[in-house]
């Protein structure tokens, strides 16, 4: 059956005859970056002593449904290109650096629209121009950036860039041709599913198929195309309780082809019961502060690595700015406490973690974060992260941090970020056994009962699942985590308090404090079982604050062609985590009547 | 009192209702405008057991087709063929008199909230429950920001100075009811598609051009719009566009570009594509010669405003000022409230908004619509009479001496409409030929002492502040402008060009105009979002203009040639 839907619904077809040299967009890439290295330079001034380009081809499909109707359709095609082009040399250039005054012209300098047709005289001349202002761009920027630096105390010199190896990875692009209809269709029929449910105010029901070629060149003589998909569906539910207070459910898959996504039967089958649980939540008893053990399972384990302790195994550089009030928030929001941290206890005895970005499949789930290449033109490497409690390294990429002189092949959406993560431990306890774990603290604790997270609002569809778009959110909640070692969540969706007879209930109206990283030093146990969660990288979000909402939003995040990450973790039991009653300052429930019998 | 007068508007709304589905009986499952009124007439009623409650409600949807394409140098960069639905529900309460839309003052986050409110979308295919789920949710979302706003509102209206102007919030109106087929066609994107490749191949020639874009669209749309005072509309509109954008860099980095553009409500208006392809030719002539232009210095005197340009003109400097809500809100600079009654321009000249007609010499009008968007019949405003100010552009906001809208509610759809222009027609009774129109030229600057004049032909969108708290300019931007010597030098093209100055002082200064009348097409954006107008007019001769040295760009030309093509 699966096979079936697979070829029904989209034909990957990948076409072995592809060879570079015969991809109009490669060459078009390699005869410019060639002249542009040979030629590019103005005046007294030197040209650019390294030069790249990625381009992303993403065909999008994206369908959405509202309360039981479809409210868009669309298909788009979009050429992006990268340019990164450096002047000055390794040791220092024009990267690094943000100046106040250019935050603009950031943006628009290193992401350019290409043709869609594979026209090789308009894509050439499309690169020519796009090359020729980030020369000028890097320029303007080097000399801010020598200017900067005169007036800045450096406590630490490291070089902007390292070398690398000329790479070459050539795989068959992917083209595509998606039966739009049918997809319609199975987004329509899960949103009829909410039609008749009186109690529940908002539904959405989100299709985004993505099919991304990427093609990279750099004049250390790297080359690769690679080819990805991205399947997401995504079906939201929001309403409030009779007190006014809002509370919400949501069904997530992620897949790379979307012939791995659910049958319709499966998917309604899923969506009823979430309309079921969400109607429980609804009449569920008010949850009051709390400070005790808490046990992360499935989606919630996910969420809590890539909301938070992913962030921490980043070899993330602070760029140098021209303003000091820049430069401390780029500080607190983007300085990792874990480059001192070196071959010092960070996590728990038992816990290791890894990165294995070449993993494409696991126990047959597909991972979407794997991938061969970088986008830096590096290959990707295994990382032993974390072993036995004890941070070991850090995914690293070409721009190096104190500790760490060279990439391991991260570099993704402009900074490192996590590929295929495999979180392991040597204390495993069955799923029955934890939950047994989690009320033995408890007892222990002389606490009334324990938490049990199943599910944490993704930080993608936090704005949506907080009922407005993302910006007028931001307005209201400027708040992020306020020291570099601590991390915010966003609000479980799904938590239960579990009473040491075993009784487990439904509970809501909870949130989760700042907490710090020091919670991985405070797992008492994981589970035997471990889920695969793919999430979407760098994704602006609400709860990590405006500032750095900002700064992912200049690179790039949320454009066609983002990439995922992914994460194989077990379930968590913490020994302590602090959480708190949401404010009450509800709007009130709908007044009139629903209007469907 | 209030209460029986709603008694009888909700009667009156299910008089009509019950109209619709007798009529739409045949029907199985009640269309888009049926299931809108029946949930406002649902929604208004249960509303009214409320302690605020609503007196008026209006919702309206735009479905909205936009089939586009866009190239350049033969290559096509992006092709869409999209479909959206948006929603726009309006409750009032409060009284007509003073209601949940008045001007809360003092608030510098209103203008950017009603901004980031660009609506809600509604379902794109005949989804009658789907539809009344979300129509219900928007309502009570709607309500409930009604009640708030009112409570603000008579808050301030005790503790604040009393505004100048004292109008009603909200007028009265007929309803009205209309039912218009759809009138837009759906057109073959890969035929388009293929002419946007042959327009744009043109310029692959040339390498002293640094972009070339063209793009047409085909915009279909279709209203639904019921309010609780009886009206029920439906009507279409399209708009088909082909936009031909080209530009050059100078030497010293200026850049240089020039728009063709043309617009039609289907693929006949268009011209022919040997026109299409003489007038890019054209366009690529007069690039080249403008890369070498000289640049203009800062000049005060006389100057013609060629159709095009004088449109433009009109519509930035005067036509945003006779929008009627600027006259009402305080932080505006209502430039013309006192002068009702006043001449402002030449008594020779009139200003007519006429909306309700599609063509005018022969131009397509994209400033056309039969109702606006608060369900108001479209009506023509002459809005200056032999240069006596005689009325503003109104919305259902009444304002001092205008208590009524003439059909000039607009926006984008989903968005809040204010008063905003449709079709801007300059009319003169002193039309000269444009030979004379020139000689007047040159006998006004030897008059001056001029050496030359500037003649302005094409001119792209501009700017105009209206409010308090900038200074109230104007300022749009010239591409094509030629120096005409008085000692009978050929004209000369220059270069980088800025009109500038304030609005008032310029309207005095026009001499005469010209008989060759021309069309500006283009979108309009303000506080309501981007709406299509148009402006017509002649030449015009103006005994003073002044113009200052264009910002320029900063960035040298590229570096390297352009590759050479394969």
């Amino acid at each position: 059956m699966k096979k079936y839907l697979l070829v029904m619904l989209i034909f990957l077809i990948y076409q072995t005859a592809a060879s570079a040299k015969e991809s109009v967009i490669m060459s078009a890439m390699e005869d410019e970056l060639a002249r542009s290295m040979k030629e590019l330079k103005l005046d007294d001034k030197k040209g650019p002593y390294y030069i790249s380009y990625l381009i992303k081809d993403t065909y999008l499909l994206s369908i959405a449904a509202d309360s039981g109707a479809i409210i868009s359709n669309s298909e788009n095609r979009v050429r992006i290109l990268k340019t990164d082009l450096r002047v000055g040399d390794y040791t220092l250039d024009n990267s690094n650096f943000l100046s106040l005054l250019n935050m603009a012209s950031m943006i628009s300098s290193s992401n350019s629209r290409l043709t869609v047709d594979d026209d090789y005289d308009v894509l050439r001349r499309q690169i020519w121009l796009a090359t020729d202002g980030a020369y000028k761009a890097a320029l303007d920027k080097i000399a801010k950036k020598k200017a900067a630096l005169q007036n800045t105390v450096q406590t630490e010199k490291l070089p902007d860039f390292t070398k690398s190896s000329a790479t070459s990875i050539i795989r068959p692009e992917a083209s595509f041709s998606i039966q739009r209809e049918q997809w319609a269709s199975v987004v329509d029929q899960l949103s009829r599913l909410f039609i008749k449910q009186q109690q529940i105010q908002n539904s959405k029901v989100g299709l985004r198929i993505q099919v991304i070629n990427s093609y990279y060149v750099n004049s250390e003589g790297a080359r690769s195309i690679e080819p990805a998909a991205i399947s997401q569906l995504l079906v939201t539910a929001t309403t409030q309780a009779e007190d006014g207070m809002p509370v919400g459910d949501l069904l997530v898959y992620k897949a790379s082809d979307p012939g791995e996504l659910p049958e319709l039967e499966k998917l309604k089958l899923d969506v009823n019961r979430m309309i079921n649980e969400l109607l429980m939540t609804r009449t569920a008893p008010v949850a009051e502060d709390y400070n005790g053990p808490i046990l992360f399972v499935g989606q919630a384990a996910g969420e809590l690595f890539g909301q938070g302790i992913g962030k921490f195994l980043l070899g993330r550089r602070v760029p140098l700015a021209d303003n000091p009030r820049l430069n401390s928030m780029l500080g607190l929001t983007m300085g990792n406490p874990f480059l001192n941290k070196i071959n010092k206890r960070v996590a728990a005895k038992f816990l290791s973690i890894t990165a294995e970005p070449k993993l494409k499949d696991f126990k047959g789930k597909s991972l979407m974060g794997a991938y061969e290449i970088d986008e830096e033109g590096v290959l990707s490497q295994d990382v032993s992260l974390i072993e036995n409690g004890i941070l070991m390294n850090l995914l690293t990429t070409r721009v190096p941090v104190k500790g760490f002189a060279q990439s391991n092949g991260h570099f993704r959406d402009g900074v490192p970020t996590p590929s295929v993560i495999h979180i392991t431990s040597t204390n495993t306890l069955t799923p029955e056994q934890l939950k047994q774990e989690l009320i033995n603290v408890v007892e222990d604790e002389g606490l009334p009962y324990g938490y049990m997270v199943k599910g944490l609002i993704p930080p993608s569809v936090e704005a949506q699942m907080m009922g407005s778009d993302i910006v007028s959110s931001l307005l209201v909640r400027q708040q992020g985590p306020s020291e570099p070692t601590q991390f915010s969540l966003t609000r479980p969706y799904s938590i239960s308090r579990v009473y040491p007879d075993g009784k487990e209930e439904v509970v809501r109206g909870l949130e989760f404090r700042s907490h710090s990283i020091n919670i991985l030093k405070k797992i008492e146990a994981t589970s035997n079982n471990e889920i695969v969660y793919n999430y979407p990288t760098n994704a602006p979000s609400v709860s990590s604050g405006m500032a750095s909402t900002l700064l992912r939003l200049l690179g790039g995040a949320g454009m066609p062609g983002q990439n995922f990450s992914t994460v194989i973790t077990p379930s968590f039991l913490i020994s302590e985590i602090d959480m708190k009653k949401i404010s009450s300052n509800f709007s009130k429930p709908p007044i009139v009547d629903y209007p469907m019998k | 009192m209030c209460n029986k007068a709603f008694k009888i508007i909700v009667s009156g709304c299910l008089l009509i209702l019950f109209g619709i589905v007798s009529v739409g009986g045949a029907k199985e499952t009640p269309g888009r405008i049926e299931v809108m009124q029946e949930e406002m007439t649902r929604n208004f009623e249960a509303l009214q057991k409320e302690p605020v409650p609503p007196y008026y409600m209006s919702y309206s949807i735009d479905d909205v087709r936009i089939q586009s394409v866009t190239g350049s140098f033969g290559a096509i960069m992006n092709m869409t063929d999209n479909m959206v639905s948006f929603l726009r529900v309006e409750v009032r309460t409060g009284s007509y008199n003073l209601d949940s839309s008045h001007e809360i003052r003092g608030n510098p986050l209103s203008a950017l909230q009603s901004r980031l409110n660009i609506g809600v979308q509604a379902p794109i295919n005949e989804s009658p429950d789907a539809l009344r789920v979300i129509l219900w949710r928007e309502t009570d979302k709607a309500y409930k920001n009604a009640v708030e706003s009112l409570a603000k509102v008579k808050s301030q209206q005790s503790v604040m100075v009393a505004e100048e102007d004292k109008s009603d919030d909200f007028s009265k109106i007929k309803p009205q009811v209309a039912l218009e087929d759809s009138a837009g066609t759906v057109v073959d994107l890969d035929k388009w598609a293929d002419r946007i490749r042959t327009y744009t191949k043109g310029f692959k020639k040339y390498s002293f051009i640094l972009s070339s874009m063209a793009s047409f669209s085909n915009e279909i749309r279709q209203k639904y719009y019921v309010n609780t005072e009886g009206a029920r509309i439906l009507t279409p509109a399209v708009y088909m566009r082909l936009s031909i954008t080209a530009a050059v860099k100078a030497d010293d980095g200026m850049e240089l570009p020039l728009y063709l553009s043309y617009f039609g409500f289907k693929e006949s208006d268009f011209p022919m594509e040997e026109q299409i392809i003489a007038d890019i030719n054209s366009q690529i002539e007069t690039l080249d010669k403008l890369r070498t232009a000289p640049l203009v210095e800062p000049y005060t005197g006389p100057a013609i405003l060629e159709g095009k340009a004088s449109g433009v003109f009109f519509h930035e400097i005067l036509g945003h000022r006779l929008e009627g809500h600027r006259q009402k809100i305080e932080s505006e600079g209502q430039t013309f409230k006192k002068s009702v009654g006043s001449q402002v321009l030449p008594e020779f000249m009139s200003v007519i908004f006429d909306p309700t007609i599609k063509e005018f010499h022969g131009f397509k009008l994209s400033g056309f619509y039969s109702f606006d968007d608060e369900g108001t019949k479209a009506e023509k405003v002459v809005s200056i009479e032999n240069g006596i100010l005689k009325n503003f552009l109104m919305s259902r906001s009444p304002i001092e001496n205008f208590p009524t809208s003439n059909g000039h509610a607009r926006s984008q759809p989903g968005m809040e409409p204010v008063s905003r222009q449709s079709n801007l027609i300059v009319e003169s009774r002193k039309m000269v030929s444009e030979e004379k129109l020139r000689q007047e030229l040159i006998e006004e600057c030897k008059k001056q002492g001029k050496d030359f004049g500037l003649i302005f032909t094409e001119i792209s969108g501009g700017y105009t502040s209206t409010g308090r708290s900038r200074p109230n300019a104007f300022n749009v931007t010239p591409l094509v402008v030629y120096r005409v010597y008085t000692d009978g030098r050929p004209d000369e093209l220059v270069r980088g060009v800025d009109l500038i100055g304030t609005p008032l002082t310029t309207f005095g200064k026009i001499i005469d105009t010209g008989s060759k009348m021309e069309v500006f097409n283009g979108m309009c954006g303000a506080e309501s979002g981007s709406v299509p107008v148009s402006a017509v007019s002649p030449s015009i001769l103006v005994s003073e203009i002044e113009v200052q040295k264009k910002e320029k760009s900063q960035q040298k030309p590229p570096i390297l040639p352009p590759p050479a093509i394969r």
